[in-house]
């Protein structure tokens, strides 16, 4: 069920050995037979209807010419607008809702050639880390269907896992691209902050989201990374960077190197195999040429509380668009306006929603604010700053784990948020930073893939997606 | 801490969203567990913290030798316009007449208490 990489889709279409509008035809079989069994992978909330593509005016070329994504179909994360696809985020709040406007990312891929296939289920709003958030029913791990696919773009890495698309695309607030490529078995990749358009992203926590890439091999995923970056003038937070090259760099390797291992990110209660993995991938970049160090960050035990502090905060405020006037379902028989935004809140909204809201809201709130709110803003740029001692030290990469444990049953956590936070301790950070990180394949754990993350400075993709790819062919994966 | 189930109503009356007192009990304890994680916040020392980050990373280009950045190109300005401006308004919107996208008549906005258009 290995359907070919994208680059190898794109070249087979550039040269004319397959018509351009094959490859998402058996994409959108692929997915169908995904669902059809007993236990559904339900990647996807909506599929490709490839005749709608063409009415809703969107480029539609021949495949031909120089066209990077020529013909490949792309999972496309339901919290990114498109026009010929509702976009829902995962809640009833939004269902059926129907964009005027593309995201830039998606403007994008089809100019460069490619198709969306269908969007992908969520943690509603992107809020969770197992993809059980979301109001249609929860994804299934590929690697194993009784397993969350993590999240929150779990139907993202689980369209890549199952075979459906080579590529996805997905959001990573606190960890969403990462965490779910580790639990699922494939590559993940959370640009710098600035260095993806965000226009038609739904804003969840806009001092931490970004636009981040699957792939099953690196490769894939710096394509599709390559097609979507560069400045956009419709997002004011966009970097004004060209794109960079970063399918030209990739066999860069990491040669001359050197690869910080944080103590904070291996603690002594590190699940072993995990460890194991770990040393493993360390061995192998020290085998291609890296010199291995150990570090130090020692703000990040509280990454995940500033985390939670800010990402609800802002989500207060982002989801406040959301009354039922503005945005989202009305509640019928609500009559006067206040009636109006509390029933349609309180009717759209699901759990962990209101949760964060609640919380985000108490943290902003009068009394609250200089002892939440404006404390974890000062711990977030001391966790900046333990970044750029570590880069100014002549560090380039650091290597942890993405994710403490492998994919958990599905249920197992539902009741209880704060270990639900917790499973995004190692992948936060780069949010919090700005900082660009990548999960790659790192062998399994307990019969379950694991993922091995790398760090890096700000605006080093190239030489990030470098060492990559070192990491992916030395253990074995995409050659 | 504890947050106390009045606190939460309060809250959440901010926040434009309604809870049963079962909800708002619920949501308490839940918030309570999760303050008390984000307590440790409080012994980290701060002071010598700027409050905000710089957002995106200032660009030091090649900020480490060998940083490849300078085989990129920048894009063109996409030169699409939104459907927005150039579809008819009326094929986005649920209801659309005479220049106007129509939406449900609230009774307390113009004072009457008639059932909504």
């Amino acid at each position: 069920m290995t359907p070919p990489s994208a680059l190898e889709t794109a070249r087979r279409v550039r040269v004319g050995e397959v018509p351009a509008h094959r490859p998402l035809e058996e994409a959108l079989a692929r997915a169908r037979e995904a669902d059809s069994g007993s236990r559904p992978i339900h990647a996807f909330l909506s599929l490709s209807d490839p005749d709608r593509a063409q009415e809703a005016g969107v480029s539609q070329d021949d495949g031909r010419g120089s066209f990077p994504l020529a013909g490949v179909p792309v999972a496309v994360k339901d919290n990114l607008c498109t026009l010929d696809l509702p976009t829902t985020c995962a809640s009833r709040f939004l269902e059926g809702y129907r964009s005027p406007y593309e995201a830039t990312v998606v403007r994008r891929l089809r100019a460069a050639g490619g198709r969306v296939g269908g969007k992908t289920n969520l943690d509603e709003f992107g809020m969770g880390s197992s993809t059980e958030n979301s109001a249609f029913g929860p994804t299934r791990n590929p690697r194993d269907p009784s397993r969350v696919p993590g999240g929150s773009s779990g139907g993202s890495a689980a369209a890549v896992a199952a075979g459906i698309a080579p590529c996805a695309l997905g959001s990573d607030t606190g960890g969403s691209v990462r965490q779910p490529a580790a639990l699922c078995g494939v590559v993940g990749v959370k640009p710098t902050y600035g260095r993806v358009s965000r226009y038609g992203l739904v804003a969840f926590a806009s001092s931490l989201d970004q636009v981040g890439t699957f792939g099953a091999s690196v490769a894939d995923a710096a394509l599709l990374l390559e097609a979507i970056s560069g400045h956009d003038p419709r997002d004011s937070t966009s970097a004004r960077l060209p794109a960079p090259d970063l399918v030209g760099h990739l066999e860069d390797g990491v040669a001359g190197k050197v690869v910080g291992i944080p103590d904070e990110y291996v603690p002594d209660t590190l699940d072993p195999e995990i460890r194991a993995r770990i040393d493993e991938a360390s061995r192998h970049l020290a085998a291609a040429g890296a010199r291995i160090r150990r570090v130090s960050l020692p703000h990040t035990r509280y990454a995940v509380p500033t985390y939670y502090v800010l990402a609800t905060a802002e989500a207060s405020s982002n989801l406040a668009r959301y009354d039922g006037v503005r945005f989202g379902v009305r509640a019928p028989e609500a009559r006067a306006t206040q009636e109006v935004y509390e029933a349609s809140r309180s009717r759209g909204f699901g759990p962990e929603v209101v949760r964060r809201i609640i919380l985000g809201t108490f943290g902003l709130s009068a009394g609250y604010h200089d002892q939440y709110y404006g404390r974890a803003q000062r711990v977030r740029a001391l966790i900046a700053r333990d970044f750029r001692r570590v880069w100014a030290d002549g560090v380039d990469f650091l290597l942890t784990p993405t994710s403490p444990t492998p994919a958990f049953p599905l249920g197992e956590r539902s009741d209880d948020p704060v270990s639900m936070y917790l499973s995004d301790i190692f992948t936060v950070t780069a949010n919090l930073a700005g900082i660009p990180a990548v999960s790659v394949p790192a062998g399994s754990t307990h019969g379950l893939p694991c993922g091995a993350q790398l760090l890096s400075p700000a605006w080093h993709e190239a030489p990030l997606l470098a060492a990559a790819r070192t990491l992916e062919r030395s253990l074995g994966g995409e050659q | 801490m504890s947050v106390g189930r009045d606190e939460v109503q309060r809250i959440a009356a901010l926040a434009r969203i309604h809870l049963d007192d079962e909800a708002a009990d619920r949501l308490d304890a839940e918030l309570s567990g999760i303050l008390a994680h984000v307590d440790t916040l409080m012994e980290v020392d701060v002071s010598e913290a700027e409050e905000a980050l710089v957002l995106p990373p200032p660009i030091r280009v090649p900020a480490h030798p060998g940083v490849p950045e300078s085989g990129g190109v920048f894009r063109q300005v996409e030169q699409e316009v939104d459907a927005l401006a150039t579809g008819a308004p009326g094929d986005r919107a649920p209801e659309w007449s005479e220049g106007f996208f129509l939406v449900p008549r609230l009774p307390a906005v113009d004072g009457t208490r008639e059932e909504g258009a």
